[in-house]
């Protein structure tokens, strides 16, 4: 579901709220008379500004000539009764080329909670993967302005944020040895050919995607939050099912295009997580691989597709591994600092074959002004160019980047 | 001793006591939620919304903007500050996994709300407990 309107209105509509409920945390709204549970209403907008050294163009789109294409916008209701709640979220974003501020429906579910160790959500559910996939956008819940990209990738927020589908969960309580939280999940993801996920799966060669879609997604993610106070550590999975893309590739010697079909049965991830909390302090790694074996069917006639890589054969197998370590802690109520290191390595093999690695130092700064508002500033130093995507709207080609750059981020968040 | 001295001592050991006993911090509740106790564990899969009802009555956690006492006991209940605490539900409830928490600016605030509120608790000095329940003292 999409809504297209202009983005002034929506910034000062989303605005004008959070100023009106500046001297609360939410607005509650009883829609439906005293008796029935009144409906909560929260919203953030973020807007921040990217520039990074060189001419790598990274994250939002023409960063290296400096960019404020990086925002993002919600607004939730929800509401609950006894074991019962719903809730919806609208969100808009605009990264670089995507996203495009279009309003979006972000989440909307309804979640009945039996027990604590069993209850259904049903909908459009947030992704549970790792730490911090569930808060992809929610600026105002981190140190960072932008998570550990090897694991967190803002471009892949359409593809990582939710699903269409239900989910059980709960927690099972351990006695001595803690507790256990665990989510299934299966659904579907709905994908666009303009979307982050569109390039990043189209990385070996720049051709334009005609379709991209996927049969079905399915999960789980589970969290030990062991006898020691404030760790937990867990372990994610998250396939897709019959996964393709169909590419508009070229004729050798001629003016005349193909399609050129790609697809993998599955597309695997997997993710280890630990997080913990002591005091003022917050350390967090996280470290995981993708997996899938493509099958190409590069018709007879169809020219070597563009790319570092060999152009016979029609399989390739790539190999995604990524890790990330974070510190933050609490200066003091209204400053905070942190800082990470991430890293990628992303390999495939078999025809138009290409190894891309990327690290990434940043340290961050966050200042609270008041409640609802806050500010950030981030540096990052980049040790490779692993992450850029090279396509067909926006060619990137691994010979002319910078491998020795750096980043730096500046952002803006009211929420209330 | 002498008299006056034996007053003073008298009087500075009750002063400390009684200081005492209204520092305690307490998980009250809603009067609603009478008959509800907490163990350990039942006071951390609250805080933490892994338990989102007591009985057939949905949780409403209030917390207090700035409290000592509270987050004394976040942290020995569940290894979090309050600002912490306030992120961590954040991340609940803007992702559709939970309630959002009422905040208020003081524990006398607070207790009103409890008071007011089906399913209410917080984390307020024992001594406010008039009219609320205990679910889980210090």
């Amino acid at each position: 579901m999409t809504i297209g309107k202009h983005l002034p209105e929506k910034l000062a509509a989303i605005t004008a709220l959070t100023m009106a409920a500046s001297t609360s945390h939410a607005v509650e709204l009883q829609l439906f008379g005293t008796n029935v549970p009144s409906v909560d209403v929260h919203g953030f907008a973020s807007q921040g500004y990217i520039k990074n050294t060189g001419h790598n163009d990274y994250l939002g789109g023409d960063s290296s000539g400096g960019t404020i294409d990086d925002r993002e916008y919600g607004i939730n209701a929800s509401m609950a009764y006894r074991k019962l709640r719903v809730g919806l979220q609208f969100f808009g974003q605009k990264l670089g080329p995507y996203g495009d501020d279009k309003i979006k429906l972000d989440w909307a579910d309804v979640d009945y909670q039996a027990t604590q160790w069993f209850g259904v959500r049903a909908g459009r559910v947030k992704t549970p993967h790792g730490l911090y996939n569930e808060t992809l956008d929610l600026d105002v819940t981190r140190v960072f302005a932008f998570l550990p990209q090897s694991v967190y990738d803002a471009r892949l927020r359409d593809f990582n944020s939710s699903f269409d589908g239900g989910m059980a969960y709960g927690n099972i309580e351990l006695k001595k040895a803690g507790s256990l939280d665990y989510r299934l999940y299966g659904g579907h993801i709905g994908l666009s050919t303009s979307s982050g996920a569109n390039d990043y799966f189209n990385n070996d060669a720049p051709l334009p995607n005609q379709s991209f879609t996927m049969g079905a997604t399915f999960g789980t993610s589970l969290f030990w939050n062991t006898p020691l106070q404030g760790l937990r550590v867990g372990y994610s999975y998250q396939g897709f099912q019959d996964f393709t893309a169909d590419r508009i590739g070229g004729v050798t010697g001629t003016n005349l295009t193909i399609l050129i079909p790609r697809g993998t049965d599955l597309y695997s991830r997997h993710l280890l997580s630990a997080e913990y909390t002591y005091d003022k302090w917050v350390f967090a790694a996280e470290a995981g691989m993708d997996l899938a074996h493509y099958v190409i069917n590069l018709p007879a006639g169809a020219g070597p597709p563009p790319g570092p890589g060999p152009a016979t054969g029609n399989t390739q197998d790539f190999k995604s591994y990524y890790a990330y370590a974070s510190i933050t802690r609490s200066i003091t109520d209204r400053l905070k600092l942190g800082a990470y290191y991430s890293y990628s390595d992303q390999k495939l093999t078999g025809i138009a074959a290409y190894h891309f690695t990327q690290g990434d130092v940043a340290v961050s700064a966050r200042y609270d002004f008041t409640d609802y508002l806050l500010t950030k500033l981030e540096l990052h130093y980049m040790d490779g160019s692993g992450m850029l995507f090279n396509t067909a709207s926006h060619p990137q080609p691994v010979a002319g980047r910078d491998n020795s750059w750096a980043m730096l981020v500046a952002k803006v968040t009211l929420s209330f | 001793m002498k008299f006056s001295t034996l007053a003073f001592t008298a009087t500075f050991l009750l002063t400390t006591a009684v200081s005492t006993l209204r520092a305690e911090p307490a998980l009250l509740g809603n009067k609603g939620l009478a008959g509800q106790t907490l163990d350990a564990d039942g006071v951390k899969a609250v805080l933490l919304g892994k338990k989102a009802t007591l009985g057939d009555t949905r949780v409403v956690i209030v917390i207090v903007k700035a409290s000592e006492q509270q987050e004394a006991f976040l942290k020995a209940h569940i290894g979090m500050t309050t600002d912490q605490f306030n992120t961590f539900w954040r991340r609940l409830y803007m992702t559709g996994g939970g309630s959002a928490p009422k905040n208020v600016d003081s524990e006398d605030e607070a207790a009103k709300v409890v008071a007011a509120t089906p399913g209410a608790i917080a984390i307020i000095d024992s001594a406010k407990a008039e009219g609320l329940v205990i679910l889980a003292a210090k």
